[in-house]
């Protein structure tokens, strides 16, 4: 863990269940998993392991890390344990100087300019798009769909599979600020899964990740803007080849219909 | 100063907290997991967002989620309310670093009372007796059984963290005591991520009294009487009234006097309870401090007057008190009933649904602070406290009629409550005469108290009828 001397520690957040432990002197700090090059020899039960980790790092450790960056005036906070290793970093100010404070004239969300001037292309390492389970049974949550009642309701709507073309909308991780990913523009196409936009929780990107393949047709909201957790932001346009009453959660892999 | 508060809790605190905004003019945000969508303070806030899933601890124990929304929607403060991150030094600190106002106590003063065994040490060296315990936190079992051997059986094993019962075991004997530990620390290490424990001399037929104080920046403080919570459940209190029955006129304003002079001088500051066991003999020990707006402090409310969530917004930012001891006086009696969603047939397990109807009390000297209305889903993530009825009388007797009243008026249908419970305690001997103490209902909790439950509430379902 790399410690910003002018700052103190990360608020401790003594309260919290799972508290992560840090080790000072990791036992096998080498060499990372990631480094290794061929991963197609690993035999099943060192896959099952792995995944096993990967999912607790997603659920347990993330979080964790970017609540205590995120409070923390840290740039960067790296955690090893065994030979996993998860390193997140705060993008640098876009012009050197400290983090200005947004003006507090208005009253409105959205009237808030970003707080700090975090560029968008930094990343945190966070991949998978965990924001998108449901919390009460740890399934994939289904995709919110523009074509369906509303948030709740179905987007494996089987009707709106029948027509074809439908929509699903990329939703906020976190409450913050919204940063569009300049790569990311009306008609770009977008597989599930990518990182189509970022949401900056004070100061710390958080990833807007496409729940399907297909292409952006809409963006909901301005750039520096404030958003909820949950809030739409991103339609995205997927092309009719999912079987009818398919999972709409499932990303297909045909090829994409021109749209 | 602050303009615009961000509410960071749930429930009915969130709608006290609310209210309290409101009466002075103040606008305010509600902070919301997706559980809470649908919940009253939600709906009659100005603004609300949602800050992040049911899971307490990416919603309302998240400090980034909840400084990030307090950002985004323009607030300058936070009110964290009572439990979740209302006691986090940490998160106080964080928010003060954003250039918001905590409302609370300072992250200095809240660490300072961080841990429950030094904040003792510090008050008794200001003048508060407390129970013998053990020297520090417990180091291991054989720390602990030679401390339990020199304080004398039985005794209490208690967290450093946390509260509401949590961790919390009284023990007779050395063999009770190393089983004890181990479940203790499990439930600690669960609740407050902390499994440090100490021990204090269990005294028997004890009641549990405690101090409202308000101190502010400037080291004025004063306090607001005490109000006895002895009625309690496994150290869960169920009923607070004030003035307590346990002491005299004398050694109530004894007691006050002392705690407020022993909080100012350590320093203390914003609003708090200091939590007092009280033996047979009246001797008053000092338990604990709460760095916190508490469930329980409409009952100083109805006897003084004084809005307490309004009287913590000012101290916090900045203001001076404003009012001097001579200003506070309480008049007459006042006793808070906690309605919860558990069944008391079934080890009192906590209940969720959809209240199909809700009906609150009404009446002179009533007061109903419930985010329950009929067609609210309770969602099962969360503590089971549904409201409190709040009732004020002349005297104890008036307090306890009208109490009666507004019981057997009050309906919460579709979801089992502890309204029974309360029923059958309104013709409890021991309640009635101000006899109780805090085993009461754990020692009634057997199937006589139940049956008595069940008649208690066949009677007023007749009556409603």
């Amino acid at each position: 863990m790399t410690h910003d001397p002018r700052r103190a520690p990360p608020a401790d957040d003594q309260e919290h269940p799972h508290q992560l432990q840090i080790p000072q002197d990791p036992p096998h700090p080498e060499p990372l998993r990631d480094q290794e090059p061929a991963r197609s020899r690993r035999d099943p039960e060192t896959r099952r392991r792995d995944h096993e980790q990967i999912d607790r790092l997603a659920d347990d450790v993330l979080p964790d890390l970017i609540s205590r960056l995120a409070l923390s005036g840290l740039g960067e906070i790296e955690v090893r344990e065994d030979d996993w290793r998860v390193r997140l970093r705060r993008p640098a100010p876009a012009r050197g100087g400290a983090p200005e404070r947004g003006d507090r004239g208005h009253d409105r969300v959205g009237d808030r300019p970003a707080r700090s001037g975090a560029p968008a292309n930094a990343t945190t390492e966070q991949r998978p798009p965990r924001e998108l389970r449901d919390e009460r049974d740890g399934q994939p949550a289904r995709a919110p769909s523009l074509d369906a009642a509303g948030p709740g309701a179905s987007a494996g709507d089987a009707a709106a599979h029948l027509a074809g073309t439908h929509h699903v909308i990329a939703t906020s991780p976190t409450v913050g600020v919204f940063k569009p990913r300049p790569d990311v523009r009306l008609g770009s196409r977008i597989r599930a899964g990518d990182r189509v936009a970022a949401v900056d929780l004070l100061g710390v990107p958080q990833d807007v990740v496409a729940p399907e393949d297909g292409v952006v047709v809409d963006t909901l909201v301005e750039p520096g803007e404030g958003v909820e957790y949950g809030q739409y932001l991103i339609v995205i346009e997927v092309a009719g080849h999912v079987r009818p009453g398919a999972d709409a959660g499932g990303a297909s892999s045909a090829p994409m219909a021109e749209s | 100063m602050v303009t615009r508060v961000l509410i960071a809790n749930r429930g009915e605190i969130a709608l006290r907290i609310l209210r309290g905004c409101r009466a002075l003019g103040l606008p305010a945000v509600v902070a919301y997991s997706e559980a809470d969508r649908e919940s009253l303070p939600v709906q009659l806030a100005d603004e609300a967002i949602c800050i992040g899933p049911a899971d307490a601890r990416r919603s309302y124990l998240s400090a980034p989620a909840i400084i990030s929304a307090a950002i985004v929607t323009g607030c300058d403060a936070i009110h964290p309310g009572y439990g979740f991150l209302s006691e986090d030094a940490g998160f106080a600190d964080a928010v003060r670093a954003h250039d918001l106002t905590f409302i609370g106590p300072s992250a200095e003063v809240l660490e300072r009372f961080a841990s429950k065994e030094a904040t003792r040490r510090l008050l008794g060296q200001h003048g508060l007796a407390t129970i013998p315990g053990s020297d520090g936190m417990l180091r291991d079992d054989q720390h602990a059984l030679g401390e339990a051997e020199r304080i004398g059986y039985p005794v209490l094993v208690k967290p450093s963290a946390g509260g509401g019962g949590k961790g919390m075991r009284m023990v007779r004997s050395p063999r009770e005591l190393e089983t004890a530990l181990q479940v203790c620390r499990s439930e600690a290490r669960s609740a407050f991520g902390d499994d440090s424990l100490y021990l204090e001399k269990w005294l028997e037929q004890n009641r549990h009294v405690e101090v409202q104080v308000a101190v502010d920046r400037y080291g004025h403080g004063v306090h607001m009487g005490e109000r006895d919570c002895s009625v309690q459940r496994r150290h869960q209190k169920i009923i607070e009234e004030g003035p307590t029955p346990a002491l005299t006129p004398a050694q109530r304003s004894d007691l006050a006097q002392r705690a407020v002079r022993a909080v100012v001088a350590a320093g203390y500051e914003n609003v708090g309870t200091l939590e007092f066991l009280v033996d047979q003999d009246g001797n008053t020990f000092f338990i604990e401090i709460n760095c916190r707006i508490q469930v329980e402090h409409p009952v100083t409310e109805m006897l003084t007057g004084i809005d307490l969530v309004a009287t913590q917004i000012r101290i916090a930012a900045g203001e001076p008190l404003g009012f001097s001891q001579a200003d506070v006086v309480s008049r007459g009696h006042a006793i808070e009933f906690r309605i919860n969603a558990e069944d008391a047939a079934d080890d009192f397990r906590p209940q969720a649904g959809t209240v199909e109807r809700y009906l609150p009390a009404g009446g002179p000297g009533v007061r109903m602070d419930s985010h329950l209305y009929s067609g609210y889903d309770v969602p099962s993530y969360y503590d089971s406290l549904l409201g409190k009825l709040i009732v004020w009388g002349a005297d104890r007797e008036q307090a306890i009629a009208r109490a009666r009243v507004a019981l057997d008026e009050m309906v919460v249908d579709g979801i089992v409550t502890n309204l029974p419970i309360h029923r059958a305690l309104l013709s409890n001997p021991e309640f009635l005469e101000g006899r109780m103490t805090t085993s009461l209902i754990d020692r009634l909790g057997g199937s006589s108290f139940l049956a008595a439950t069940a008649t208690a509430s066949a009677a007023a379902a007749g009556r409603r009828s």
